[in-house]
């Protein structure tokens, strides 16, 4: 059995990339939310329940899908034998372990890193733009 | 006068949906006025007419959403900052998006008037149709950016009055509703070619185009369909577009087995619309208030343009659509959320073309006269002129 979590993007132009390029031609399609993608539970469910041949994540486009890390972590523990992630335009990116190991994993890693430099940056300069914006408002005034 | 445009959000690269049809229509209206504008956008804008920057978002922190956000404010003042120097712009005009505050930093330092167009609070979009993170610096962006925009404009008097509560000066906001371009969206565009596509020859075609949001209604639409089909079987329905909501609304459509009324077209590029539109002798805009139970705040692009079709509309009356669609004058209006009510009000116009073609012109009258896209822009440069001058 195949099956393809759909979480944006038009179901027939999806299909149609399946059917190009793996030959999967009938999956079981079930659509999510992107915002989902942050509810573990709910989603392991969904990609474990039952165990298939291959699970698939489709979206609208590959460029503008965020959280892949955390797709692909899904997928991983899947138990499927073909994983894999794709979109509307043909793109497919088939997931392994060993390139989550030696990629991803440490790509996620030096994301995390770098969030707090660009978030306490940011911080600061909203903190002194606040506060220049409350000395200078009139009485009454609250932001 | 010259604009400098931004579009900020990361999904800048979308060339569909009521959000570009704003920005095309804007850019468009500015230019018929003798106005010019430089684009500054995360993804390749499809406007002509000015130059057009594409400043793409990160590869990093894809994973971290909203990092990926607040980040883009650094890539953007740098590269921002040599486009105004090149570009010499009489003021900023930017499209507010989450996380972002580069436009205030870039009026103040090159001391020029900032715009921007609001179009709901991101705090509260976030709170309600997705989830929130990094809160606390969310939330100060935005002051930032409503307290140093100079002009802050609004689609509708409600979020004006949302605004207010925040603590925004009233003076400041002006009320801009969407608009339409007239000339695309026109009773003398041909749908022939999606009549025999689609096969709608003989039927009355009830349609609606959309991305599928929370706050569109499409489930309303969905459910009308049984009711209306049951009295009318030369009724079809013509959903055109895509979104979130697609899946929900295929499965009211299969449980209510009536999947021979209802053709969904899925997305399609934003200039062949009036010619899908063009194929409808009713247009829909069932529109939901909010899911917090505030007043719903937008201004609906499709409205405007299904009325410049010169089409018939049907439209729930919820905050601005009921200031511009008035009962049995320009279009007819629906209870909220009721589904019975649209089905109703669809069978009353499918056997009534004298009816339909009265409303369709007095729709397109007001789509020409008040809400055309140039007197979108015009009113925006009508505000802010006297704060270039100074």
């Amino acid at each position: 059995m195949d099956r393809v979590i759909i979480l944006s993007g038009e179901q027939e132009r999806l299909l149609q990339t399946l059917r190009d390029r793996l030959d999967i031609t009938d999956p079981a399609v079930l659509n999510e939310e992107e915002k989902s993608l942050v509810e573990a539970k709910h989603m392991l469910r969904t990609v474990r329940q039952p165990v298939s041949r291959s699970v698939g994540f489709a979206c609208k486009s590959l460029a503008l899908q965020r959280y892949q890390f955390v797709i692909k972590s899904y997928l991983l523990v899947s138990g499927a034998k073909e994983k894999f992630l794709f979109d509307e335009t043909g793109n497919l990116i088939n997931v392994s372990f060993r390139h989550y190991l030696v990629v991803d994993a440490p790509r996620f890693i030096i994301e995390i890193l770098s969030s707090f430099f660009v978030v306490g940056i940011s911080y600061i300069r909203l903190f002194f733009r606040q506060r220049k914006i409350t000395r200078t408002a009139p009485k009454g005034f609250s932001i | 006068m010259k604009a400098l445009f931004l579009r900020t959000d990361f999904y800048g690269s979308i060339n569909v949906g009521g959000s570009f049809s704003h920005v095309k229509g804007f850019l468009d209206g500015l230019q018929q006025l003798g106005h010019e504008f430089a684009a500054i956008a995360s993804g390749n804008l499809s406007v002509s007419g000015g130059t057009v920057y594409t400043i793409p978002y990160s590869s990093l922190f894809r994973n971290l959403p909203e990092v990926l956000s607040i980040a883009y404010n650094f890539t953007l003042l740098r590269e921002a900052r040599k486009i105004i120097r090149k570009e010499k712009p009489d003021f900023i005009y930017h499209r507010h998006s989450e996380f972002n505050y580069s436009s205030a930093m870039l009026a103040d330092e090159f001391a020029i008037p900032l715009v921007l167009e609001c179009n709901g609070s991101e705090v509260w979009v976030k709170k309600n149709w997705g989830r929130i993170y990094l809160e606390k610096i969310l939330q100060m962006a935005e002051n930032v950016q409503f307290n140093r925009a100079d002009i802050i404009t609004v689609v509708s008097n409600v979020m004006k009055e949302d605004l207010a509560r925040l603590g925004i000066d009233k003076k400041k906001i002006i009320v801009n509703p969407n608009g339409v371009d007239p000339a695309a969206f026109s009773p003398r565009i041909d749908g022939v070619e999606i009549t025999e596509r689609y096969k709608l020859g003989g039927k009355i075609v009830a349609g609606f185009v959309g991305t599928f949001g929370a706050w569109h209604g499409v489930e309303v639409l969905a459910r009308s369909i049984k009711p209306t089909v049951q009295k009318n079987p030369h009724v079809h329905f013509l959903i055109i577009g895509d979104g979130v909501l697609r899946g929900d609304v295929e499965r009211i459509i299969r449980e209510d087995k009536v999947e021979n009324f209802a053709t969904l077209t899925g997305a399609i590029p934003h200039a062949t619309i009036p010619r899908y539109l063009a194929a409808c002798d009713i247009l829909l805009s069932p529109h939901v208030q909010n899911s917090d139970g505030t007043l719903f705040f937008g201004s609906p692009t499709k409205l405007f343009e299904y009325m410049g079709m010169g089409k018939p509309v049907i439209a729930s009356g919820v905050g601005q659509i009921g200031e511009v669609i008035h009962d049995g004058v320009n279009g007819m209006l629906i209870e909220h959320k009721n589904h019975m009510d649209l089905a109703e009000k669809i069978l009353l116009l499918a056997e009534n073309p004298k009816l339909r073609k009265s409303l369709g012109d007095a729709a397109r009258q007001d789509a020409v006269e008040r809400f055309s896209w140039q007197k979108n822009a015009e009113r925006v440069i009508t505000a802010v002129e006297p704060l270039v001058q100074r």
